[in-house]
């Protein structure tokens, strides 16, 4: 095959190597130099380049970019949240797969959607679809050093840093295309070109800032989970009829254990919380958990259901145990009002105690 | 009868002794030699190579690139990837999987494009197998959590000089195989896209939580 037809230019594939080489065609001084000027520009990017376009610098810059902003937005989240006793530090390794997916169609997809725009609109520029797509890769690194100042917690020099990091990467971009669109004659289209460029580079930089380096809302940082629900429920759970006892003996062992004498509330403002508790973070599941290791105590001669499970699946758990208490609360027809339930708190206190000296 | 079953490409004469055999290259040895024999060559041949991606010379780098192979990669990133699964928000199994072999393939075609010298698979053999201090990186630092609690400041320490150190020296240890492969202008350009691999997975290292 080779030598078949020697006088043929033959033109590389799209699948072989060499059809990208001629992209990849830089030294390191060059790369050294474009991303200068990319950081710092003072005239256009696009004259720098000398018609050698190359996408060795947009494609690391954004890889670079990507890691450097789900680093330091995790860092920056650290640095917030490290006083709260409720923050555990978790590395969201979630944010890199969306930071990539906006920087990538920011350097990649947007330029080319450019290009099409401006050929089907008939505006000729001096420059070719892969140019405008370096400049715009290149144009990215300002953002690198930028994302590591943004690690500072004052909102306000966050907001600095969003406007210059805009201005920089804007007129890395926006130079060459007002050179570009100079000469053509339809001024509506080629402002219309060059304002929806504006716009994509704004909402990159504002989205950089309010995905990753946001503020929490709440100056403590986390929402601390809602404990008393949780304990609450144990008490009305208490059996009317002995059937429930082996169920539910175990469960209200859990009051000695609980440290605070709860009062027995409204069992019906409790459905509603325990619906609540479901929904509250993981947290929550925690005292339950700690209820089960003690649950896991009590004598083995009362059956448990919830026994045996002790430490994994919290939300089935969890569901399990509202779908029980739920329907032991049905049972229930004489708790009807707070005071009643007050009323027969001291009635149920011996209950509560037979059991356990059944056990015990 | 061995003459018959051995691709022999001899054209000589096929008569004479029967347990003579004409060519002297012939491989059916592999087919009557015990399985464990077969398992435990390879296994020798993985353990050479970690040895000398661990304790890199000079003159070790021909192992490595000749003769390639991907499983100590492999074994590697499974490892890694089934550690870092339970970590609560770090990457999961797949996730891990897909950063490792997307990544090595991702930086061996940037030192092609940029044109080096080193085939694709040698490439990714390497790039597998200098992992192999940050993987002990990660055992050590598990066993730093499970084993002590409170401390936090000594602990984070203790991780973060031990992770530093292995992305030191995997980095090294790359460099020293594939960095003279790519051009002199450029050698810059397709080692820096290594360190940062290396550096992600020292980061997912670091920040892994138990």
């Amino acid at each position: 095959m080779p030598g078949a037809q020697p006088s043929k230019k033959t033109y590389p594939s799209l699948f072989s190597i060499s059809f990208y080489q001629k992209c990849w065609d830089v030294t390191t001084n060059e790369v050294r130099l474009r991303v200068k000027s990319a950081m710092m520009p003072r005239e256009d990017f696009l004259k720098n380049l000398r018609g050698k376009p190359d996408l060795y610098g947009p494609f690391w810059v954004a890889v670079t970019l990507c890691f450097s902003t789900a680093i330091c937005g995790n860092l920056a989240n650290f640095v917030q949240n490290k006083g709260d006793p409720a923050y555990v530090y978790a590395p969201e390794f979630e944010r890199v797969t969306s930071a990539a997916s906006a920087i990538f169609g920011y350097v990649f997809v947007f330029p080319m959607f450019l290009s099409v725009v401006m050929y089907y609109s008939k505006i000729m520029t001096g420059f070719s679809a892969v140019e405008l797509l370096t400049a715009y890769g290149y144009s990215l690194s300002i953002f690198i050093p930028i994302s590591f100042f943004w690690i500072i917690p004052v909102e306000f020099i966050r907001w600095l840093l969003v406007i210059f990091a805009s201005v920089v990467s804007g007129a890395v971009v926006g130079l060459p295309i007002y050179n570009g669109l100079k000469a053509v004659t339809n001024k509506q289209k080629a402002y219309a070109v060059l304002a929806l460029a504006v716009v994509a580079n704004l909402g990159l930089s504002v989205g950089f800032k309010m995905y990753f380096f946001e503020a929490p809302l709440n100056p403590s940082g986390f929402v601390p989970p809602v404990q008393p629900p949780v304990e609450i429920q144990q008490q009305p759970v208490v059996p009317e009829n002995p059937v429930e006892v082996e169920e539910v003996a175990p469960i209200v062992d859990e009051a000695p254990a609980v440290e605070n004498p709860v009062v027995p509330e409204v069992p019906e403002p409790v459905e509603p919380q325990a619906v609540e508790s479901v929904e509250e973070s993981k947290e929550v599941a925690e005292p339950e958990l700690v209820a089960q290791e003690q649950v896991q105590d009590a004598p083995e001669a009362v059956e448990a259901p919830e026994a045996p499970v002790e430490a994994p699946v919290v939300d089935a758990e969890e569901a399990a145990r509202e779908e029980h208490v739920e329907e032991v609360l049905h049972q229930l027809p004489r708790v009807a009002s707070p005071v009643q339930a007050a009323a027969e708190e001291p009635a149920q206190v011996p209950e509560v105690q037979a059991p356990e000296g059944a056990e015990g | 009868m061995a003459e018959f079953e051995s691709t022999s490409y001899s054209f000589g004469d096929l008569s004479g002794e029967m347990d003579q055999p004409i060519m002297t290259v012939c491989d059916d040895d592999d087919f009557d030699e015990p399985v464990r024999e077969t398992i435990m060559r390879d296994l020798r041949d993985v353990g050479h190579k970690f040895k000398h991606v661990v304790f890199p010379l000079k003159e070790g780098s021909n192992l490595l690139l000749r003769d390639w192979d991907l499983w100590g990669p492999l074994l590697l990133c499974m490892v890694v990837g089934a550690i870092l699964h339970e970590g609560q928000g770090g990457p999961h199994f797949t996730q891990f999987f897909v950063l490792f072999w997307m990544g090595s393939a991702v930086v061996t075609l940037n030192n092609k494009l940029l044109g080096g010298t080193i085939s694709f698979f040698q490439s990714v053999c390497v790039l597998g197998y200098c992992i192999a201090p940050l993987v002990g990186a990660l055992l050590f630092c598990r066993i730093v959590l499970i084993s002590t609690q409170g401390a936090f400041l000594l602990r984070f320490a203790l991780r973060f000089v031990v992770t530093l150190v292995a992305f030191g020296w995997s980095s090294r240890a790359a460099m020293c195989f594939i960095g003279d492969t790519a051009p002199s202008d450029r050698r810059f350009l397709a080692v820096y896209p290594m360190v940062l691999f290396y550096f992600i997975i020292s980061w997912l290292v670091i920040t892994y939580s138990g």
